[in-house]
């Protein structure tokens, strides 16, 4: 495997996950963007723990994980009683000031950021990076084909009436930003983890256009569709034409209003996934019964 | 789980590795193919908000790729620059390198800047290449020696010398307040040294005011820095920064040439920012003013196909490490044969961080430990914003 | 003493500032419910433009005022049908997403095509350089005292154009009701390009107003803006125009401020912290429900 190849592996991971993460709450149409200030918080911590007290990355994982959540939990409440975009507003507004806060810190390296993490084998890296990618689709997998993930639907249709139903919508909210800052801190340990090291540069507004236009353009309403575009919006800048590659940025807003024009259930929509998922029990209901 | 899940997982799991695999064919192939061409991995941020900034660093770069292959090419094959785009985000600027780490070439050119060298920085020092960046801070050079290059002025020594030069030419500054925007920990480091060298020499040193990045209007920042009453002020930062500074602290009564900015802030937008209020102001760099011959060569081209314009004062770093490159491919007698790429690769770097009398676009200096030794301290005065000439020089 | 002084008209100056791109964001979100995160950027490329015309006409006044008053509305006008589908089937967060987008591609448009990307400046004259106000620390050039003016009459002259004319009282009830509205005979397509087209023109008249005030613009000067501006949206409560104009005042004032007695870079954070508090404890904005 080429390092190239390893590192498009390596990043498409990440960006899944953090789509991942953003994609519960959005779901039930909560604009959250904890995931991001997340993603800086695990990283942060993993930089700082590893750097400065030599933890082990399995200690640090757990770590992170629980102190984002342990953040998260802080605001999590009122911002239950939110909703819309004076969420998006209040989550935009902490990210600034997590990142703002890591710039200005002396312990976490102020705007050279923290470096000396001892680097994982490519193997190791790619490995871990992957068996989490695993775990955090099955568990995405799992909230989305149970009472939760039905409850997801009814609040997205209408919060109303699935309060009206039974559905503790705050609690429900409030279960969704906490996982999903769990999960990003976990893409941040790993982000942590990929550069050996954290900076202050690596949470800008890019990232949060990468995480918005991989979930918009994925599919916001099933997992399936960030496992596709994550890794295509990712390289197709870098396999671009000489001549097109200074319009790449470009091609990538473009692309993304045409996307939210023409098909803003995403590539891979509920009912592409059902196909699919239908498609496959078929063949294979064929080549049981063959083998029958 | 269902049998037809399982297989599904199975194939996309499946599609990645037939991914990576195809990949690691494609290198072996590679390691098979005799070197007709120096292809030289270029690390540039093509696009995003600052691609403006990268423009002219391409333009020299192109152009003097030209001029070597039409001298003959080095070590006599032609060289070729593979661009990267990195577009100032740290996943991309990584994936550059790896790139440039899989393509077997013997050295690589870039990244240009502070960040996109610490996403990228580590992967390289494992894979032992050797980056030819010149345009990162000192910090990140000190950071990643021996695998890159700083070739600019010593700070230590420029904090020094360029306020007594300052002082040589205002000998009327008795107070100095230094405004410090702290976009990188150097420019905070070079501001406290201005205050400790000026200090030094008996001028009371108010200390820094520190003007955050990204404000609307900075006329707070200026009415904090004047109320320390001092009648003289440094400002290290960038270039729309400092011209909204001096402009504020000029319509205050300070002279121009009581204002000293740091060499990163001259440059063509602040020149055409601060027009009226920077007619006097003090640097370490121009953006005009042509060093050398070879200098006073790419700035005319330049500002013939550029209408008039100017280059910011950095650009020249990329004349001096495409020419470092040429003299290390040379000297080293690297190959570019696959089997000795590791060898070579290491040449280069104990070549680079190592030289004398190196003959760069605007100075003649050394290289020590990675670092340019012996730069010539320049020291300009703006006139116009076409005209900002050398008044004194200093060689240490 | 002195220091405070200067520092709290420093912070008016800036407020105003802020004040008239609040406006264009209240008016979108009230008419269409689109939050235009590049709305912001779209004022800058109209500066970017008023910058074009004033180079190649030596520096007309009369016709780069021009440019910005015709281009912002033409720019409004011409990324209208992008949202109008969204705005249709109130897919708000995906019209969201569509308005970072564009303002992403005209950052970058900006970035490589004009001005070799480097960060443009304005003419002397524009700025009203040479008539200023001086005392003590504080300077007012004339350019910042037309831009407070300008800003707060535009909010009144709003207020009255919302409230006391016929097209007015269409946006109003398109806001209040889009059904109602199309019962009663009120065009929702038309009156959505309208106020796209209006909200453009604000962002003209912003423009110049900007370039009057700092002097220069860069590429990313939408960005810093944009989320200041949709802070004070909300501390004042969604279309609350009167609140708007105090919040952004305000706004300008605790910047100023934080910026006199804090170490630099902790500016943004407690401007970004305020909003968090108001947000989580007040939500419904300090003036309380959206007019």
């Amino acid at each position: 495997m080429t390092l190239f190849h390893l590192y498009f592996l390596q990043f498409s991971a990440i960006y899944i996950i953090l789509a991942w993460a953003m994609y519960l709450p959005f779901r039930a149409n909560q604009p959250y963007f904890g995931p991001f200030y997340s993603m800086a918080l695990g990283a942060y911590f993993a930089a700082y723990t590893a750097v400065n007290w030599g933890w082990p990355p399995w200690l640090i994982i757990i770590c992170a994980v629980a102190f984002c959540v342990l953040f998260s939990l802080v605001p999590a409440f009122k911002l239950a009683g939110l909703g819309g975009f004076p969420m998006l507003i209040a989550t935009l507004a902490l990210f600034f000031i997590v990142l703002t806060a890591a710039r200005n810190l002396a312990m976490f390296g102020g705007r050279h950021g923290l470096f000396g993490m001892v680097p994982l084998s490519n193997t190791a890296l790619l490995s871990v990076t992957y068996a989490f990618l695993l775990v955090v689709g099955f568990v995405v997998y799992r909230l989305d084909h149970s009472y939760i993930g039905r409850a997801l639907d009814a609040v997205h249709f209408d919060k109303n009436v699935a309060a009206a139903m039974g559905i503790d919508t705050a609690r429900l909210s409030v279960q969704l930003q906490l996982t999903a800052s769990a999960i990003g801190g976990l893409a941040g340990v790993l982000y942590a983890f990929t550069f050996a090291g954290v900076f202050p540069e690596a949470f800008g507004f890019n990232l949060i256009l990468y995480g918005m236009t991989i979930l918009t353009v994925g599919g916001m309403y099933t997992m399936w569709g960030s496992i596709i575009a994550a890794p295509i919006l990712w390289v197709f800048t870098q396999v671009l034409p000489d001549s097109l590659k200074t319009f790449g940025i470009i091609i990538y807003g473009a692309l993304l209003i045409f996307m939210l024009l023409a098909r803003p259930s995403g590539v891979i929509d509920r009912g592409t996934a059902a196909a699919v998922s239908r498609r496959w029990k078929s063949l294979f209901k064929g080549v049981a019964a063959q083998q029958g | 789980m269902s049998r037809g899940r399982k297989v599904l997982i199975f194939l996309l799991v499946g599609a990645f590795l037939v991914m990576a695999m195809g990949g690691s064919v494609s290198a072996q192939q590679k390691a098979n193919v005799v070197v007709k061409e120096w292809r030289i991995p270029t690390i540039f941020f093509l696009s995003g908000p600052m691609a403006g900034f990268a423009e002219p660093h391409k333009w020299l770069a192109d152009k003097l790729i030209a001029d070597i292959n039409a001298a003959g090419g080095i070590a006599g094959k032609p060289v070729v620059l593979d661009y990267c785009d990195s577009g100032l985000d740290p996943t991309k600027a990584t994936a550059c390198i790896a790139k440039a780490i899989d393509s077997g070439a013997v050295l690589m050119m870039g990244p240009l800047n502070d960040m996109e060298m610490k996403a990228s920085m580590p992967l390289a020092v494992r894979a032992g290449i050797f980056s030819f960046s010149g345009t990162c801070t000192k910090t990140i050079a000190e950071q990643f020696y021996p695998w890159t290059i700083y070739s600019l002025a010593d700070n230590q020594v420029s904090q020094r010398v360029q306020m007594e030069l300052w002082l040589k030419h205002e000998p009327d500054i008795k107070s100095v307040t230094s405004i410090d925007e702290p976009i990188y920990p150097m420019i905070t480091t070079l501001n406290e040294g201005y205050q400790k060298n000026l200090a030094a020499k008996g001028i009371k040193a108010n200390g820094l005011v520190q003007a955050p990045s990204g404000m609307v209007d900075y006329g707070p920042i200026v009415v904090k820095a004047l109320a320390t009453k001092a009648d003289a002020y440094t400002f290290g930062g960038t270039e729309g920064v400092g011209a909204k500074i001096v402009k504020g602290l000029v319509a205050q009564g300070i002279k121009p040439s009581h204002i000293y900015v740091e060499p990163g802030v001259i440059g063509p937008s602040f020149l055409q920012e601060a027009k009226g209020s920077m007619e006097g102001v003090y640097s370490a760099a121009s953006p005009t003013y042509a060093l050398t011959p070879v200098h006073a060569k790419y700035l005319k081209e330049y500002a013939q196909s550029h209408n008039g314009k100017f280059f910011v004062g950095f650009v020249p770093v990329t004349y001096d490490m495409i020419t470092m490159i040429k003299q290390a491919i040379e000297a080293t007698g690297a190959t570019g044969d696959p089997a000795k790429l590791k060898e070579e690769r290491a040449k280069i770097k104990d070549f680079a961080i190592n030289q004398k009398g190196f003959k760069g676009m605007a100075a003649t200096y050394d290289v020590v430990k990675g670092l340019a030794a012996h730069y010539p301290e320049y020291f300009f005065q703006v006139k116009s914003s076409t005209d900002v000439p050398l008044v004194d020089q200093v060689n240490p | 003493m002195e220091v405070l002084i200067a520092q709290l008209i420093g912070g008016i100056k800036l407020g105003s500032l802020y004040a008239v791109v609040v406006i264009g964001f209240n008016l979108l979100i009230l008419v269409t419910g689109v939050m235009h995160l590049g709305y912001p950027t779209l004022l800058v490329l109209s500066m970017y433009l008023t910058w074009v015309v004033l180079g190649a006409t030596h520096n007309s006044l009369i016709l780069g005022i021009a440019a910005a008053i015709v281009s912002g509305p033409l720019i409004g006008a011409v990324t209208a049908p992008l949202f109008l589908p969204l705005v249709k089937r109130r897919a708000h967060l995906e019209a969201l997403v569509v308005s970072l987008a564009i303002g992403i591609i005209c950052s970058d448009i900006m970035s490589h095509w004009f001005n070799l990307g480097l960060p443009i400046a304005f003419p002397q004259s524009l700025q009203l350089e040479g008539h200023s106000i001086n005392f003590g620390l504080t300077v007012i050039r004339m350019g910042e005292l037309v831009t407070l003016a300008v800003s707060i009459l535009i909010v009144f002259l709003f207020l009255y154009f919302l409230n006391r004319t016929k097209q007015g009282r269409v946006l109003r009830a398109v806001a209040q009701d889009t059904e109602v509205a199309r019962i009663l005979g009120i065009s929702v397509p038309k009156t959505a390009v309208f106020s796209f087209a209006l909200t453009g023109l604000l962002g003209g008249i912003s423009a110049i107003l900007f370039a009057m005030s700092t002097g220069a613009a860069s590429a990313d000067l939408g960005d810093s803006l944009g989320m200041k501006c949709l802070a004070v949206l909300f501390l004042a409560s969604i279309g609350n125009l009167k609140g708007g104009l105090i919040c952004a005042l305000g706004l300008g004032i605790v910047e100023s401020l934080a910026m006199t007695y804090l170490p630099g870079d902790w500016t943004n954070a407690i401007a970004f912290s305020v909003i968090v508090l108001v947000l989580l404890f007040k939500p419904e904005g300090i003036f309380g429900e959206q007019h």
